[in-house]
């Protein structure tokens, strides 16, 4: 919602662009079969169709918006979505415009009762946690794929029904121009919590919905205060609320406070109440300086899922499979890692490289991420929101003590989202007891610094990688053979080679780890070798190589056991 | 900001968010009126189970300190 005389898409700081209806090939007696449809262009949506296009495949994205979302909503993007960001060629515009954060602060009756860091250190390339507003994340990634000659977006045209058959998928779209019906092989549901595709299969979430609701606003207000996320429990100006203050850039800051349980949530969203309480929380915050109301939207924790995230030739990503709390920042977080996960197994099948039992190995691993959010999301919406007296005075009392003990200020950390693990799913090898240290198979890769600007997945390629440890960039001829022979089987496959310094007989790319922090993080020694997804995540790793294994854990990586 | 101190933990903190649960959920069961009286209660029998005088008197303290938040 803005402001009385403003429109939907009048903003302070954002110029909405406008996407032109471009009458599509149906449309002129056509009926082209289309590779991959994916229907909704949000970051999750938009996100799949970049992944398609890295694995060279085609996709066509339907919306039915001539413009971005309207509001910031989602403003957090973790240092593994950045990654996921790099992987597909698109971090740049978001480390220019989005405010990196490391820490945190809780207050507890108008006290700073506990402060958090967030892991980091000068191994990575990115910060813990990225600020930015929602339509910047989707005209970043938008402005990508228009750029794609392997993406075509479709705008303003609506998808009205979903049906599928043994062959493929059918869709139909209404546009300005007319209706049409548009044939796909497959479908990618990125349509939201409103899900028309989801529907349209009669399928639904199923979960529970948390107490208290949320306000969240925008405003725009200059202040020197650090990119930091403050949380307020029982403030003196709202005694029975808790209120989360987030900086984003151009100047705007979101304002998250909970309504009292008695409160109208419809009196509470009029712009009159709006004003007085935003105005409240400001002057508590110290700022004296102007401030302009920009957006505001009312928000209630919901832990949902559908059962199987996918449904024949539908795969279900974002919003459309999950609805999950707020707190934590791992709606939009897990939507991305959703895509990547869908796009790249469905590449591997449509290319051929990989059977439909690939994509078996999608809803374990994507529900199994969000089954884990639910139980963290739990702990922390009944933090934020406490549902009865009992949690109440437990919260409360944690806060008390956390001030001088830190024992209890862990019950204050925000519990931010972490990358899921694979461990159980059918395509992760067992792991190797040689390791002690270093991502186990399931988990995603660490960074690690080669040098001045120089981070080990800056040189990921598009395709599975296979990281292998030398003291010289050699290998053992048995080694060499097996990986020319995987290679020419299977295009997908990049060696690289990270050696203690460099020598001859370079195989594949050789990367100098001048420091030994590869070979620290991975636990590596010479002759260890870890093989990797294309989305980054570890399917088996060997603390010694025996190169008669590597064909086996391949076919593990692609469903084939 | 005060410098939180670190005391020796005994009780994992998986295990302390575990007995934040059950103390929620019990206080729930407890009518109102009683919940003073139950958590007088508790605190004895915790004391009871800690072998060394001086740690349930420095907790007590702790608890006391927490009240000025």
């Amino acid at each position: 919602m803005r402001p009385a005389g403003k429109g939907e898409l009048d903003s302070l700081y954002f110029d909405y662009p406008h996407f032109p209806f471009v009458r599509p090939a149906e449309l002129n007696g056509d009926q082209p079969r289309h590779r991959v449809a994916i229907v909704g262009a949000g970051p999750v949506g938009v996100a799949a169709a970049l992944e398609f296009a890295r694995q060279g495949i085609e996709s066509v994205v339907l919306d039915d918006k001539a413009t971005l979302n309207d509001g910031s909503r989602a403003i957090c993007l973790s240092r593994h979505s950045l990654e996921i960001l790099q992987q597909l060629g698109v971090e740049k515009p978001f480390i220019d415009k989005a405010l990196g954060w490391t820490r945190g602060r809780t207050y507890f009756h108008d006290h700073e009762v506990y402060r958090f860091e967030m892991p980091h250190s000068d191994q990575e390339r990115f910060l813990p946690m990225y600020n930015l507003q929602q339509q910047y994340i989707e005209q970043f990634l938008v402005d990508a794929a228009m750029q794609s000659p392997l993406i075509e977006m479709r705008w303003q045209q609506a998808v009205s029904d979903a049906t599928q058959n043994d062959d493929g998928v059918t869709l139909s779209v209404t546009t300005p121009e007319g209706d049409y019906r548009l044939e796909a092989d497959y479908l990618l549901a990125a349509d939201g919590a409103r899900s028309v595709v989801r529907k349209a299969f009669d399928l639904s979430l199923h979960g529970e919905a948390y107490e208290g609701r949320y306000v969240i606003a925008d405003v725009r207000m200059k202040s020197d205060f650090p990119t930091e996320r403050r949380a307020f429990f029982s403030p003196s100006v709202m005694p029975e609320s808790t209120l989360l203050v987030h900086k984003q850039p151009d100047d705007i800051w979101r304002i998250d406070y909970q309504l009292l349980a008695d409160e109208d949530p419809d009196q509470a969203v009029t712009e009159a109440a709006i004003r007085e309480r935003v105005g409240m929380i400001i002057e508590m915050l110290g700022e004296d300086s102007e401030w302009e109301l920009e957006w505001w939207s009312l928000y209630k924790a919901y832990t949902l899922a559908l059962e199987d995230y996918r449904h024949g030739r539908v795969l279900f990503i974002g919003d459309s499979a999950h609805l999950v709390p707020i707190f934590g920042v791992r709606g939009l977080n897990n939507g991305l890692a959703d895509a990547v996960n869908a796009a790249w197994k469905l590449a591997w099948v449509l290319k051929g490289e990989a059977s439909e039992k690939l994509l078996d190995s999608y809803s374990p691993e994507r529900r199994g991420a969000t089954l884990e959010v639910f139980a963290n999301a739990g702990k922390s919406t009944r933090f934020m929101t406490p549902p009865s007296r009992g949690y109440r005075l437990m919260r409360d009392a944690a806060l008390s003590l956390a001030l001088r003990n830190d024992y209890a200020s862990s019950f204050a950390d925000p519990r931010q989202v972490t990358p899921y693990t694979y461990a159980d799913s059918p395509v992760t090898a067992s792991g190797d007891a040689g390791f002690t240290a270093g991502p186990m198979p399931g988990a995603p890769l660490i960074n690690r610094r080669l040098g001045e600007d120089d981070f080990l997945l800056d040189h990921l390629g598009a395709g599975f990688n296979l990281l292998v440890f030398s003291e010289d960039g050699s290998v053992t001829p048995e080694l060499q053979t097996a990986l020319t022979d995987l290679q020419a089987r299977n295009t997908g496959l990049d060696v690289l080679v990270i050696a203690r310094h460099f020598g001859t007989a370079p195989l594949g790319t050789t990367l100098v780890d001048r420091q030994g922090a590869c070979f620290d993080g991975y636990d590596a020694e010479p002759g260890s070798a870890y093989l990797v997804r294309p989305d980054r995540h570890v399917t088996a790793r060997w603390k010694t190589l025996d190169a008669s294994t590597l064909n086996t854990a391949f076919k593990t990586a692609l469903g084939e056991h | 900001m005060t410098t939180p101190t670190s005391t020796q933990t005994t009780l994992p903190f998986s295990d302390l968010e575990q007995v934040y649960e059950q103390l929620a959920v019990t206080l729930d069961a407890v009518p109102e009126t009683q919940e003073t009286l139950f958590l007088a209660q508790l605190a004895l029998a915790l004391a009871h189970r800690v072998p060394d005088v001086a740690q349930v008197m420095a907790a007590i303290q702790e608890a006391r300190d927490g009240l000025e938040t």
